[in-house]
């Protein structure tokens, strides 16, 4: 004779499957979108692609505006960070910070500006301007880095 | 869906395929991503021989306890004490979901707590879940009508 299996088996083995489910279609959400947020970190900045900027004369200091365009081909919203360190004193360059929070399919510009007292000094000598870079699948990842902002300037301007 | 506990060869045979199962997963498969993780993010646990010895046999003895004992009330504690243990593990590999890695030179953060918490819920669920499916099997094989003699 088939024992009738109990309700309250059911509930737990439902309860189970959903747990499951849901797990398995946010973890894969995060890997696809990763996967797709890597590709245009690779291909679409090639060359300087997407990255525009100018310059401004404040006062004795140069200005460098820094636009960067930044697709979401994933599905969550993306928000990338440009994060300064407070200004030294008597420091020649420093960096103010910026960020871009981008919807899934959307674009945006994250800008920031990099600003050098003396020119020529920063091109002769120390060029370290460093910048902590963070990259966040909102809510779920986030990737940090720290990068010299200085290696990426040219005389006469980013 | 009766309450029977199995014959012991059958717990006992498949105890031993338990073990050996749960032996590759958490000994010899972390013991080798170690290996491979030691030369990128020395720091993480899992690079660390005796943290995966430790925990992998410790999950392994409670895994193996629980099949020979399956379908009896001793089980339960077992089942969800290797539950409580896996999310413990998982918690302390990822470090609690931040991990620094060095990487041609420069040092990259990974932040994934909210991952991390997500992934412990089916372990942590395991643990609940255990006493239940055990209390609601022993009522139903209480309130179930006695089999008719042949």
């Amino acid at each position: 004779m088939k024992v009738k299996t109990p309700r309250g088996l059911k509930i737990i083995r439902t309860v189970t499957i959903v747990i499951t489910l849901v797990l398995l279609a946010v973890v894969g959400s995060v890997i696809y979108s990763a996967y797709e947020e890597y590709n245009v970190a690779m291909n679409e900045f090639k060359g300087g692609q997407g990255i525009a900027s100018t310059t401004s004369q404040q006062g004795l200091a140069q200005m460098a505006t820094v636009n960067v365009t930044i697709p979401n081909k994933g599905l969550y919203d993306l928000n990338v960070t440009v994060s300064c360190p407070t200004q030294q004193q008597g420091s020649n360059a420093y960096c103010q910070s910026g960020t871009v929070m981008v919807a899934p399919g959307q674009q945006g510009i994250l800008t920031f500006h990099v600003v050098v007292q003396d020119l020529s000094a920063f091109l002769g000598g120390n060029r370290e301007i460093n910048a902590t870079v963070s990259v966040s699948l909102v809510p779920y990842a986030s990737l940090s880095f720290v990068v010299n902002l200085g290696n990426y300037l040219k005389q006469g301007g980013a | 869906m009766a309450y029977q506990v199995k014959p012991f060869s059958k717990r006992v045979v498949k105890a031993i395929w338990t073990t050996v199962l749960n032996v590759a997963v958490w000994i010899i498969a972390p013991y080798y991503l170690g290996t491979f993780l030691a030369s990128v993010a020395p720091s993480t646990p899992l690079a660390i021989p005796t943290f995966v010895y430790e925990f992998g046999i410790i999950i392994t003895v409670l895994e193996a306890a629980a099949v020979l004992t399956e379908g009896m009330a001793v089980s339960v504690p077992f089942v969800s004490a290797t539950s409580l243990l896996m999310a413990y593990y998982l918690w302390l590999a990822t470090e609690g979901g931040r991990i620094a890695v060095s990487a041609g030179g420069t040092n990259i953060v990974i932040g994934f707590q909210v991952l991390v918490y997500i992934l412990m819920i089916p372990s942590l669920w395991g643990a609940i879940k255990a006493p239940m499916v055990y209390m609601v099997r022993r009522r139903a094989a209480q309130q179930a009508p006695p089999s008719a003699p042949p």
